[in-house]
């Protein structure tokens, strides 16, 4: 499967101006979702930033097929995703994936931890990047089935980023402790993962209704919520 | 010894190219193909090996400097063989007679030598702006720039009373050294040495970027986190203007570059060599869009919006990182502020260049049958991936910025070999659109800041040649209290 196929099938006019630009936006939508998923699944220890950096390459592969506006939208909305994250690396002090895994693994996922101020501005930071999810979907949601298919891979990676920020604790291993705390453990982020992008799935339909100007004020919105709640987090380090 | 020949190798080939001009056509493009060839191969070879080399007389191939110089006029060289259809081996010798006099000038250890040098490298640039029309924002742009280098590398080695190159630069002295980056690498768009794109002269634009990065950006980090944080500012508002203007306006393009460079650079010393590559390979990628326009365009669209998997994302994300860090553990709110204001603008900075990056993968314009130039693009975007891939702590990130060296590395390169299947599939199964369907916009190029209309071209060139004697009055008067004062350190008398 390749995310250009479903193009390919006639589902939707074509988007590519050349066979050169549909290869590097298959390319680096490829590349970006292996970066992506190799720092979130823990495969490669690094920071969030490394993280972002593949779902930069694969929002760059999606602006390919995109016309002006659609690409200023999709990168709206992976700046918001990309400051969410920040503004949670701000709360623990770290931008290590490692780092904070572990720290919600003792304290508790980072959406519920207090004091009450901060809990809700994290709170409010993970609401604007789920809809700033939602945006980033809507931009192009694909063509045809194979094309969907490959979408969906991408925003699963998008969500497990802000499952990994937000809420997500280390996966325990076998070694350490048993194997049912184990599958425990890696079902409740597969649940967490389904529902953020349940809920970015949904949040996209109702704004494919939209126009383009509704686009831009939700953006703006989910811009100001992220720079409060950021400013209130940064102000209590 | 085999330092001094990658030194002085480009001003023998500019003395190869300088008589060829009286030669047949085919035979010009042959030999500035060639020649170009070996620039590029000896500036790589400079900035992979020479590091950490012995002293030659007064130069010393220092890291990060001789990193930043040698990608600078492989770039030069570069442009210079894409635009082989002009076959002007004038061109190709100012750009060798630069290239040797800016290697001498950036990697001195001596103000007055380096200074020299420099001086002798903006002869030859301002040359190379006189093949054709004379650009005399251009001219202007480069002397006024020299004098306020000259005049801040002045202060210091009086204000210290010596004539070593400084480690760092404060105050006024800074000042001027700023002002003579900005003016001189292209982070003013529209005006001043962005006047030479689409021109012969346009080899000019990469040296123009590279001098100043090497030579400046070490003594100014440390300045103020708020100039990196200003920097950065500045290099988002380029972006956004360039995304937000119709047609795409190549200057604004290439000042975001210049501008991020700085900024990063400001920002983390760290940042200095993959910040300046990814730098340098984004202003020639704009240099050469007027001989390749309609070709590579997504490739050259990663290549100008520092996109992850290539040098440019890993001095964003190490700064990031970096930032961050210093927000975390700031001891106020003073001190942190600017800081934030760092790590809140990099990911701004980061998706407008993939904004940027898209913009110019699209762009739908008349396509240039010249191959080569096409083909220099592809070498670019090539080379900045294979940079790209070098581990963060190599740059002298601390490993845990981008994930450590090894792991790091091989998932960096297994996701470039996937992507590459993956773009090898998409490539045989994608449909195009009909060529005619599709709109042709042309870019925006360079434009005249001050034509015959515009302004008395002799009165300019009297105020660029008074202005440029100015600096060689500072250069030569600093030279004298030297002398008289006895700037050498006691190890050299």
């Amino acid at each position: 499967m390749s995310p250009t196929s479903g193009a390919v099938r006639g589902a939707a006019p074509s988007p590519w101006p050349d066979r050169s630009t549909a290869a590097l936006s298959a390319g680096t939508r490829s590349a970006g979702l292996i970066v992506a998923l190799g720092y979130l699944t823990g495969l490669v220890g690094g920071s969030l930033v490394a993280a972002v950096g593949g779902l930069a390459l694969v929002t760059f592969g999606r602006c390919l097929a995109m016309n002006r506006g659609e690409q200023a939208q999709a990168c709206a909305s992976l700046a918001v995703i990309a400051g969410a994250l920040g503004v949670t690396g701000l709360r623990w002090g770290t931008l290590e994936l490692a780092e904070i895994r572990s720290v919600q693994a003792v304290l508790g996922p980072t959406l519920l931890v207090g004091p009450e101020l901060e809990a809700g501005a994290t709170i409010v930071t993970a609401l604007a990047a789920a809809l700033a999810l939602a945006l980033w979907l809507a931009s192009d949601p694909g063509h045809g089935v194979a094309g969907r298919a490959w979408t969906g891979a991408e925003t699963a990676a998008a969500a497990l980023a802000l499952v990994t920020a937000f809420w997500g604790p280390k996966i325990l291993t076998p070694g350490s402790a048993g194997g049912a705390e184990t599958a425990v453990g890696a079902l409740g982020w597969v649940v967490a993962t389904g529902l953020v992008m349940m809920v970015a799935l949904g949040g996209s339909l109702g704004i494919g209704s939209l126009g383009p100007r509704s686009r831009a004020a939700l953006t703006v919105g989910c811009v100001g919520a992220l720079l409060g709640a950021g400013l209130l987090v940064g102000a209590t380090v | 010894m085999s330092t001094f020949i990658l030194y002085a190798v480009h001003a023998a080939l500019a003395l190869v190219l300088a008589p060829a001009t009286f030669a047949p056509v085919h035979w010009r493009r042959g030999l500035v193909v060639s020649c170009a060839a070996l620039g590029v191969a000896s500036g790589a070879a400079l900035a992979l090996g020479a590091a950490g080399e012995a002293t030659w007389r007064s130069v010393t191939p220092s890291s990060p400097r001789v990193i930043i110089i040698g990608a600078t006029v492989a770039c030069g060289w570069l442009v210079v063989g894409a635009r082989r259809r002009e076959a002007d081996p004038v061109v190709g010798a100012l750009v060798g007679v630069a290239s040797s006099a800016l290697v001498a000038a950036t990697l001195n250890d001596w103000v007055v030598v380096a200074l020299l040098f420099w001086l002798a490298s903006s002869l030859a640039l301002i040359g190379l702006l006189a093949r054709g029309e004379l650009r005399v924002g251009a001219l202007l742009a480069i002397v006024v720039s020299d004098l306020a280098l000259a005049g801040g590398l002045a202060l210091h080695s009086l204000g210290e009373r010596t004539w070593t190159m400084p480690e760092s630069l404060t105050g006024l002295a800074a000042a001027l050294a700023l002002m003579a980056f900005v003016i001189r690498s292209g982070a003013v768009p529209r005006v001043g040495v962005w006047e030479v794109l689409g021109t012969p002269a346009a080899p000019a634009l990469p040296l123009l970027l590279g001098g100043p990065l090497a030579l400046l950006v070490v003594p100014l980090p440390g300045a103020s986190p708020w100039l990196a944080a200003a920097a950065l500012a500045l290099a988002v508002v380029c972006c956004v203007g360039a995304l937000a203007i119709t047609p795409l306006t190549l200057t604004l393009a290439g000042a975001w570059p210049a501008w991020l460079a700085l900024g990063l650079a400001l920002a983390s010393p760290e940042a200095l060599p993959a910040a300046s590559v990814a730098a340098l390979f984004g202003v020639t990628a704009v240099a050469l869009w007027p001989a390749s326009h309609g070709l590579a365009r997504p490739e050259r669209g990663m290549i100008l919006g520092w996109l992850p998997l290539t040098a440019g994302f890993v001095a964003i994300a190490g700064v990031a990182v970096r930032a961050f860090d210093n927000v975390a553990g700031a001891g106020g709110a003073a001190e942190a502020a600017p800081w934030s204001a760092i790590a809140a603008l990099l990911p701004v900075a980061a998706a407008a260049g993939v904004a940027l990056g898209a913009r110019a993968g699209r762009q739908t314009e008349p396509t240039s049958s010249d191959v080569v130039a096409a083909g220099s693009v592809w070498i670019l975007f090539a080379v900045g991936l294979v940079v790209g891939l070098i581990p963060a702590s190599s740059f002298g990130f601390s490993s845990r910025d981008l994930g450590s060296a090894a792991p790091a590395l091989a998932l960096h390169a297994s996701a470039l070999v996937l992507g590459l299947g993956a773009a090898a599939v998409a490539w045989r199964r994608a449909t195009p659109l009909d060529p005619a369907s599709l709109p042709s916009v042309p870019v925006r190029t360079g434009s005249l800041g001050y034509s015959e209309e515009g302004a008395d071209t002799v009165v300019m060139v009297a105020i660029a040649a008074l202005i440029g004697l100015g600096a060689l009055t500072t250069v030569v008067y600093l030279a004298f209290e030297g002398l008289s004062f006895g700037f050498l350190p006691a190890r050299n008398l």
